[in-house]
């Protein structure tokens, strides 16, 4: 790893194990509070809004530390970063006070239209360039460290030039920035491309890894859809242990966006990951005398659903 | 030749996500609206899907928004929803803000769908001000209540009420709420509806954050919005309401101002009251 990114990963604080914050899972996310290390959310979800989930952002940023993990940045789109969304975002991610900031490598924007999924890039070298030129701008004018997220995608982009392990790698070596590394997502794109996954984190810096998402899938037909919407199954809890094994991760965290189980079955997912990271990389968990101020137990109103709220998963 | 342009590349396959003409025209062996070059390159199976899982989830939030419009409209309903997106495709980074151009998009262009149901528009906005409301960011905390009870005349011409910020007015030409119910109720499309105009009041609860829809009269729609655009106190609302009502015997008026207050106050329309600078 070069660069100053290397810096600023040991400035990084260790998060642990976390949950999505999500309206359907937010009063028992906060009556468990004690079992939950810190959460990530959605930032369209909440920036410029207020009501219940300004509320309920308000509520989390008192018991967790919160980490935000954006969908609309667009980092590969060719339309000129929206300065509306990066106002917005950075007055956001001040008031929760976010050690980092994240988002995919996707497009989801295309002439001011918001397709709100992501969308695979072609594996270019333009794309690279353009990419880690976009990554480095919205970094420098959010001004926090900036993850980038692998995705999951369906459908090889015209006109690819090499191995998306290798537009991952090059992207994030040009842009200088860290890995959200989802270890689900290179799981079902093995499956659905014909991939040793293990290959592909060797071919990636690893070393760049601050955060790891891990999550279940679906199956449509003959193809793995990422749906955040499964229990996570016993490959991609390898995976995550192998790549714990080699790199200094600072947080895991389990993405659940649909098709939400009863919430012990939750917990024991994350006393499953929590279970690896103590054996592979104990140092994590060395926040873990957090104070619980007010929460543990907390009880929160189920909110009316009307809309829809944003999650980091193709709808499936 | 060269590779084709990243931004050739993207607006291309925006399109063939989106638009479900170009999109079936290519699937169908038409080039017209791709490249080439980029034509070749593409996996027609992955456009397939991608816009299947698009489609869905642009669907999804629109029902979400518009749950009475959608079970009004029965088997219409997906394609008006995907001529509404074709012609207002989203544009904002916040999902449900996808369908924050529909209601204007009934009153414009549905004419045939406004013949059957004239209150159509009406019941879009109606639906989409819920959402609005559930989401506006206020710009600053609520104002606190100075006062408990209004008990003295003081009282009365010092203080004026607080009124809730998160609440929109609007005034209809049809019973919307009441039509609103009837649809949610019954298995039957009301299409025999009567104009009536109506005033309605959708406000932001402080402590559930759900929205309450109030159905008001128009005496009692002009002091909401009266007191929420000046600063009038309580006994020049009153005079107000007053000479509104010049034909009916004062002291009923009066009596009608109190409960109207009481009841505002107690479903927080109204938060309490303030002095009056």
């Amino acid at each position: 790893m070069t660069g100053l990114f290397a810096d600023i990963k040991k400035s990084l604080p260790n998060l642990g194990v976390g949950l999505g914050l999500r309206r359907e899972l937010a009063g028992n996310t906060f009556e468990n509070a004690d079992q939950i290390d810190w959460l990530e959310f959605v930032p369209e979800n909440y920036m410029g809004l207020g009501g219940a989930a300004r509320e309920r952002l308000e509520r989390a940023r008192r018991a967790f530390p919160l980490v935000s993990h954006g969908i609309n940045l667009s980092l590969g789109s060719t339309d000129e970063l929206n300065p509306e969304y990066i106002t917005s975002i950075s007055k956001l991610l001040d008031s929760v006070d976010s050690p980092w900031w994240s988002d995919h490598l996707c497009f989801t924007s295309y002439g001011g239209t918001y397709m709100h999924d992501l969308l695979p890039l072609p594996f270019s070298h333009e794309a690279v360039e353009h990419v880690a030129k976009r990554a480095r701008q919205a970094q420098e004018q959010v001004g926090r460290p900036l993850l980038i997220e692998n995705i999951s995608f369906y459908m090889q982009m015209p006109g690819h030039e090499m191995t998306e392990a290798q537009f991952l790698a090059e992207v994030l070596e040009k842009a200088d920035c860290g890995l959200l590394l989802d270890v689900n997502n290179i799981y079902v794109n093995s499956v659905n491309h014909g991939f040793d996954p293990y290959e592909f984190l060797n071919q990636i810096p690893l070393e760049r890894t601050v955060q790891i998402h891990i999550a279940g899938h679906s199956h449509k037909n003959d193809v793995i859809i990422d749906t955040h919407g499964a229990s996570v199954v016993e490959p991609v809890f390898a995976l995550l242990r192998y790549v714990l094994e080699r790199a200094d991760v600072k947080a895991v965290m389990l993405e659940r966006d649909q098709n939400f189980p009863a919430f012990k079955e939750i917990l024991s997912e994350l006393c499953e990951i929590r279970k690896i990271v103590k054996e592979t990389r104990p140092q994590m968990l060395q926040h873990r005398d957090r104070a619980l101020p007010e929460v543990a137990g907390m009880q929160w109103r189920e909110e009316k659903s009307k809309g829809r709220e944003h999650a980091a998963v193709l709808s499936a | 030749m060269p590779p084709s342009s990243l931004r050739e590349i993207e607006k291309t396959m925006t399109l063939l996500f989106m638009n479900r003409e170009a999109r079936e025209d290519f699937l169908a062996g038409s080039n017209k609206d791709v490249p080439d070059l980029i034509a070749d390159e593409i996996d027609k199976w992955g456009v397939e899907l991608y816009a299947d899982l698009l489609n869905y989830g642009h669907h999804d939030v629109m029902k979400s928004i518009f749950p009475l419009c959608a079970k009004l409209l029965g088997k219409k309903w997906d394609g008006i929803v995907d001529d509404y997106l074709h012609t207002c495709p989203p544009n904002h980074f916040n999902l449900n803000r996808t369908a924050k151009r529909f209601p204007k998009y009934v009153e414009n262009s549905l004419d045939d769908e406004r013949k059957r149901f004239p209150y159509l528009a009406e019941l879009a906005d109606y639906e989409w001000i819920e959402m609005e409301l559930l989401e506006l960011e206020l710009d600053q905390d609520l104002p606190k209540s100075e006062l408990g009870n209004l008990e003295s005349p003081e009282h009365f011409t010092n203080y004026r009420p607080v009124v809730n910020p998160a609440m929109i007015m609007r005034h209809y030409q049809y019973p919307i709420i009441a039509i609103a119910e009837r649809i949610e109720a019954s298995k039957h499309k009301p299409t025999k509806v009567k104009p009536g105009e109506s005033d309605v009041v959708v406000f932001r609860s402080p402590e559930t954050n759900g929205c309450r829809f109030l159905s008001v009269g128009p005496v009692a729609a002009k002091i909401i919005e009266t007191a929420r655009d000046s600063r009038m106190t309580y006994a020049e609302l009153i005079s107000m309401a007053v000479s509104m009502n010049a034909n009916d015997d004062p002291t009923r008026v009066v009596a009608d101002f109190l409960e109207l207050v009481e009841h505002l106050q107690t479903n927080q329309l109204f938060l309490g009251s303030t002095k009056s600078a």
